[in-house]
C-alpha cells in the first residue's frame, strides 16, 4: 500500500512540479526578455473617462440592457448644462504652435 | 534636398536635446520657423522649384531583404534597412509625400535611447551574454504615420464574475452604461509596422504635437502613410471599443469575468488627423536572425522581444521542478496514504486534475510568453513587409 502511495504521489507530483517550475521561469523571461508588453489605455485616449450613467452590483442575469444615447443628444444635454467640453487635438495643436489659422482637412 | 546654415553654409540636422536645427559646422542653433520655402537648396542636377502645399519631395530607399521603404528627406544616404538591419538596401526613386498634418517632434535623444536599451538588456535574466555585450552601432530615428480619430463612444454592458463563497462559487452579474469621449485614439498608418508592435510603443502625450514642418523631419527617416481614412475610422472604433471594455472590467472584482451582453454605438464625427510620431529603431542580428528593438521616441518606453538563453531556461525549469518534487512526491503520498476505499478514489481525481491544470497552465503561459516575444522580433516585422509586397 505504501509503495502504491509513493507511485500516486510521484505519478501526481511531478507534473505538478514540473507544472510550476514553468510556470515560475516562464514569468521570469517574460520579464526578462519581453520589453513594453502593455499597451495605451483609456485615459491614453481620453482626458474625461468613461462617464457612468448606470453602475449596479449583483443583478439578475435577466436584466435587460440600457439602450445607447446618441452622443450628439449627450452634447446638447451638456450646452444645456453648461459643461465646457475638453479642446480638440486641432485646438491644443494650433495654441501650441502658436498659430491661429490651421486649415484642416474636413 | 539639403537645409544649410544661413551662417556658415554646412549642413544643418534636427538636434533632440536642444529642440532646433543645429548647424555640424558652426554650432549655430536655429528654430524651426527660421527656415522657409526660399532657404531650400536642390541639387544642381534638379531645378529649383516651388513645391506643392500638400506634398514634400523625400529620397525612398528599398531594403533588397525584407522589401521595407524608407523615407529620407536629406541627402544622408542609408545604409542599411532599420527594420530587418539587413546593409543590401539601394536607392528607389525620389518620391512626393503628403504631409501629415502634424508632428511630435523627438524628445529622446540617440544618446539616451541608446543607454536605456543597454540598461534594460542587461537587467535581463535569460539574455545571452553575447547580445549583452553587443556594440549598439545601428539605431535609427524614424517618424512613423499615425491617424489620430476622435471616437465618441457609448455603451452598455451585463457582465459576470465568479465568487468564492466558503467551498462554493457564485456567479454574480453586474450592469455597466456608460460615455467617453475619446479624441486622442491612435491607430498606426502605415502597414510596415504591425498593430501589436504600435500598439506597445504607446501611450505618446499627443498634446505636444505640433503643426507639420519638414525641418522636423531632418536627421530623421520616416514611414510613408499607406493605411486609408476609412480603415483607420473602423479601426479606431475597434479600439476605442476594446480599450471601454477593458475599463470597464476593471470596475468590478472576482474571476472568470466576462460581458455577458452588450450594446454599443461608436461615431466619428470628424477626419482623423494625420501624424507623424517618434521612435528610435535599434536592430540586430544573433544567430543570423534579425532583431529589433523599438524606443518611444517621446517617453522612452521599450518594445521588443529579445531571443533568450534556451538552456539556461531548460537549466532552471530542470532545478526548480526537481526540488519542488522532492517536495510534492512525500506530500502527496502520505495523504493518499492515509484514505482508503472511495475517498482514496476521489482524492486521486482531484489531486489528478489539480496536477493536470498545474502542468497545462505552465505550458500555456510558455507558450503565450513566448508569441509575445515573436510579435516583435524583426522576423515578424519582415513578414508583414513581405505581405504588404504580395498584396496581403
Amino acid at each position: 500500500m505504501e509503495d502504491f502511495a509513493l507511485v500516486i504521489g510521484f505519478i501526481l507530483g511531478v507534473p505538478a512540479a514540473f507544472g510550476m517550475a514553468l510556470l515560475i521561469c516562464s514569468s521570469i523571461l517574460n520579464k526578462s526578455n519581453n520589453f513594453g508588453d502593455s499597451k495605451g489605455d483609456l485615459m491614453a485616449f481620453s482626458t474625461s473617462g468613461i462617464q457612468g450613467r448606470n453602475y449596479r452590483d449583483r443583478i439578475s442575469r435577466n436584466t435587460n440592457l440600457d439602450p445607447v444615447v446618441n452622443p450628439t443628444m449627450i452634447a446638447a444635454d451638456r450646452e444645456a448644462s453648461g459643461y465646457t467640453p475638453p479642446p480638440t487635438i486641432e485646438e491644443e495643436i494650433a495654441s501650441a504652435s502658436n498659430i491661429n489659422n490651421v486649415q484642416w482637412h474636413k | 534636398m539639403i537645409r544649410t546654415c544661413k551662417n556658415c553654409g554646412g549642413r544643418v540636422a534636427f538636434d533632440v536635446e536642444l529642440k532646433g536645427l543645429a548647424c555640424a559646422s558652426c554650432g549655430t542653433l536655429w528654430d524651426v520657423s527660421d527656415f522657409g520655402e526660399e532657404d531650400m537648396l536642390y541639387n544642381e542636377e534638379e531645378p529649383k522649384k516651388l513645391m506643392e502645399d500638400d506634398t514634400f519631395d523625400c529620397s525612398v530607399y528599398q531594403c533588397g531583404s525584407c522589401g521595407a521603404e524608407i523615407s529620407i528627406t536629406n541627402t544622408e544616404v542609408s545604409t542599411f534597412c532599420i527594420y530587418c538591419g539587413n546593409p543590401s538596401i539601394v536607392f528607389s526613386r525620389v518620391s512626393k509625400m503628403k504631409k501629415p498634418d502634424s508632428i511630435l517632434p523627438f524628445k529622446i535623444t540617440k544618446e539616451q535611447a541608446m543607454a536605456a536599451v543597454r540598461e534594460r538588456i542587461n537587467k535581463g535574466f535569460f539574455i545571452p551574454k553575447e547580445i549583452k555585450n553587443y556594440e549598439i552601432e545601428h539605431m535609427r530615428g524614424i517618424y512613423i504615420p499615425y491617424y489620430i480619430t476622435n471616437v465618441e463612444y457609448d455603451a452598455s454592458y451585463i457582465t459576470s464574475s465568479v465568487h468564492k463563497k466558503g467551498k462554493n462559487s457564485v456567479t454574480y452579474y453586474y450592469k455597466r452604461s456608460g460615455y467617453a469621449s475619446m479624441p486622442w485614439v491612435t491607430t498606426d498608418a502605415s502597414t510596415t509596422l504591425s498593430d501589436s508592435t504600435s500598439q506597445r510603443l504607446e501611450p505618446y502625450n499627443l498634446k505636444e504635437t505640433r503643426t507639420f514642418d519638414e525641418d522636423y523631419l531632418v536627421g530623421f527617416y520616416a514611414d510613408a502613410s499607406d493605411v486609408e481614412s476609412d480603415s483607420a475610422i473602423s479601426l479606431a472604433k475597434k479600439r476605442a471599443s476594446n480599450v471601454f471594455e477593458d475599463e470597464i472590467m476593471k470596475s468590478f472584482t472576482g474571476t472568470s469575468k466576462k460581458i455577458v451582453r452588450k450594446r454599443q454605438r461608436a461615431e466619428v464625427y470628424t477626419k482623423p488627423v494625420t501624424s507623424m510620431l517618434p521612435a528610435w529603431f535599434l536592430t540586430f542580428r544573433y544567430n543570423n536572425q534579425p532583431y529589433t528593438i523599438i524606443v518611444n521616441g517621446q517617453t522612452g518606453k521599450i518594445v521588443g522581444g529579445v531571443p533568450w538563453n534556451k538552456s539556461l531556461f531548460a537549466g532552471l525549469v530542470a532545478g526548480i521542478g526537481l526540488v519542488a518534487s522532492i517536495v510534492f512526491v512525500p506530500i502527496l503520498s502520505i495523504i493518499f496514504a492515509s484514505t482508503e476505499g472511495d475517498d482514496s478514489f476521489k482524492l486521486f481525481l482531484f489531486l489528478a486534475l489539480a496536477a493536470g491544470s498545474a502542468f497545462i497552465s505552465g505550458t500555456k503561459h510558455i507558450s503565450k510568453v513566448l508569441k509575445s516575444i515573436e510579435r516583435t522580433s524583426a522576423s515578424t516585422l519582415t513578414k508583414f513587409v513581405s505581405n504588404r509586397q504580395k498584396g496581403g
